[in-house]
């Protein structure tokens, strides 16, 4: 499949306005590119973390009509984790849409 | 006459002396300082009138005065219904399941009555043997939670034998078997058990690093998350020689992941069920799913592919259920096993139960709800694999109208937020036109492709 990084972008800004209207004020996330996501200084707890990531699967299916898994072995294993920051995951997805026939 | 194990625990505590008990950033309590605190609510429960069989709802954490209430509690021969804050939602349904008499609040320390008698036939088990007893809850298929009644007395003989003196780190929950057993395992040894505030991967790596912890009992989900974080190549966790998980199916993927962050650090799987207790277990090799179960008081066996225990730390029974043990004392844990030799090897669950990063989710409880939410015609509710997770909660759903799939998943998610625990509310949604049940009315809860 093909995913436009700006399509990606997209569907990560939904899946984080999805996202914000169930946290609390001082946990909020803020739709760019640089924000983090999970790690160091990141906001997001794990179970936060794994609604987002399902979210942004969601809202690219909502998009283009088809399935990407963000969340895989292989995402897991990478040397620098796709999850770290919205400009990562965006990366990260366009990549393996790439991959994805 | 064998001497008290409660008594044996006084001794080592005194034995101990100002060795540190309990730590973290807020606190440091010495063996004893616990004995203190033990001894203050041991006259703060005799002054409120708690005598050996009362039924006290005791809410509590890792924190010097919930262990103290606890540890005070037992020696006073309650029977004690645990609450930790993640099931603080679920109190009124625990004291109402368990006839809770008293509430005992360790962090504002009052001690209030509760409107419910204390009768039930396990309970009189108890008062008869005069033991204390610990009440823990699990969640049951339909939604209510089901009552394990266990017999504190017993719990506590598995630690009589020395073990080994370890600096712990206190991650799982208070009111769980496996909470407990850190616990009881820790002091029995006059060991340190670190307490966390958070369970955030940066502050539980901060935490091992600062009381070089040796032992983090923990889960999969969160070691996926360790690794996920990169939080332990940002402290310094030399002290630590074993990580234990349970509770929900180890990924292989990650077994080696671990093999390569942690090269020199043992990673042991453990096994346990509030219904039984915790067992003995061996993995085979840090990178091995089999393991060696059993030892002393532990006897198991797999029938038809599902594995069964009998085991002397068993609950009497559940407070709200029928009794789940085959004639010959066995327990059916519902969990698929490969055995070889000696070694068993969990596959997953023999039921429609989803594990949630050692949560369980039953599909009955939240189809129930989502049905009530308008726009939604049918919806089935089911597990599917995710990597950080083990599984994820997926909703498939019929709509009744045309409200968009966004606005619909939308609706579903602030309906259920605050009515069930958040890792119950489905990440995935899926929508269909076609018919989720059976011609006898089963909901399909998986579709046939898949």
């Amino acid at each position: 499949m093909s995913l436009q990084r700006n399509d990606a972008l997209q569907a990560i800004y939904s899946a984080i306005q999805e996202m914000n209207s169930q946290l609390k004020a001082e946990r909020q996330l803020s739709a760019t590119e640089d924000m983090l996501i999970y790690g160091e200084g990141a906001p997001l707890d794990s179970l936060d973390l794994v609604n987002l990531i399902m979210s942004v699967e969601q809202h690219i299916m909502d998009l283009t009509g088809e399935e990407l898994v963000l969340a895989s072995e292989s995402a897991m294993s990478r040397k620098r984790s796709p999850y770290r920051s919205v400009s990562a995951l965006a990366d990260y997805a366009v990549e393996i849409a790439k991959e994805t026939a | 006459m064998v001497e008290r194990m409660l008594d044996v625990l006084a001794a080592r505590f005194a034995h101990a002396g100002d060795a540190t008990a309990l730590a973290n950033d807020d606190t440091s309590f010495s063996y004893n300082e616990l004995s203190a605190s033990i001894e203050t609510w041991t006259q703060r429960l005799a002054a409120a009138g708690i005598e050996p069989g009362t039924v006290v709802l005791l809410r509590g954490d890792f924190t010097p005065d919930g262990i103290g209430a606890l540890l005070a509690l037992l020696g006073r021969g309650a029977i004690i219904i645990l609450v930790a804050p993640s099931s603080f939602e679920k109190q009124a349904e625990f004291a109402r399941v368990g006839h809770a008499q008293v509430c005992v609040d360790s962090f504002d320390g009052t001690i209030t009555g509760l409107a419910y008698d204390g009768d039930q036939a396990l309970y009189d088990e108890l008062r008869k043997a005069t033991d204390p007893g610990i009440v823990l809850f699990s969640s049951g298929s339909s939604g209510t939670s089901k009552g394990t009644v266990h017999n504190a007395a017993r719990l506590l003989e598995k630690f009589r034998e020395p073990g080994k003196n370890l600096r712990t780190l206190a991650f799982l929950l208070f009111d769980h078997i496996a909470g407990l057993d850190t616990l009881l395992y820790s002091l029995a040894n006059t060991s340190t058990l670190i307490l966390p505030n958070s369970r955030a991967p940066e502050d539980i790596c901060r935490l091992l690093s600062e009381y070089k912890v040796e032992v983090l009992p923990t889960s999969p989900s969160f070691i996926n998350l360790l690794l996920l974080s990169g939080a332990y190549a940002r402290h310094d966790l030399s002290s630590l020689k074993i990580i234990t998980y349970g509770s929900e199916m180890m990924s292989q993927a990650t077994l080696d992941r671990c093999a390569v962050a942690f090269p020199d650090i043992r990673m042991l799987q453990k096994y346990g069920t509030s219904e039984t207790g915790a067992l003995p277990t061996r993995s085979k090799s840090n990178t091995s799913t089999w393991l060696k179960l059993g030892g002393e008081g532990f006897e198991w066996r797999e029938r038809d592919g599902l594995f069964e225990i009998r085991s002397k730390t068993a609950m009497l029974g559940y407070l709200n259920a029928p009794s789940p043990f085959t004639d010959d004392g066995y327990f059916k844990t519902g969990d698929r096993i490969e055995v070889d030799g000696e070694y068993v090897r969990f596959l997953g669950r023999d039921s429609d139960i989803i594990n949630v990063g050692g949560q369980k989710v039953f599909p009955a409880e939240i189809e129930e709800l989502v049905r009530q939410v308008e726009g939604v015609h049918e919806v089935a509710i089911y597990g599917e694999a995710h990597a950080i997770l083990g599984a994820a909660v997926v909703a498939r759903i019929r709509p009744s109208d045309e409200t968009l799939p966004a606005e619909l998943r939308m609706r579903i998610r602030t309906f259920l937020s605050g009515k069930v625990e958040t890792y119950k509310i489905p990440q995935k949604f899926k929508f269909t036109n076609e018919s989720l049940t059976t011609d006898r009315f089963k909901v399909i809860r998986r579709a046939a492709d898949e």
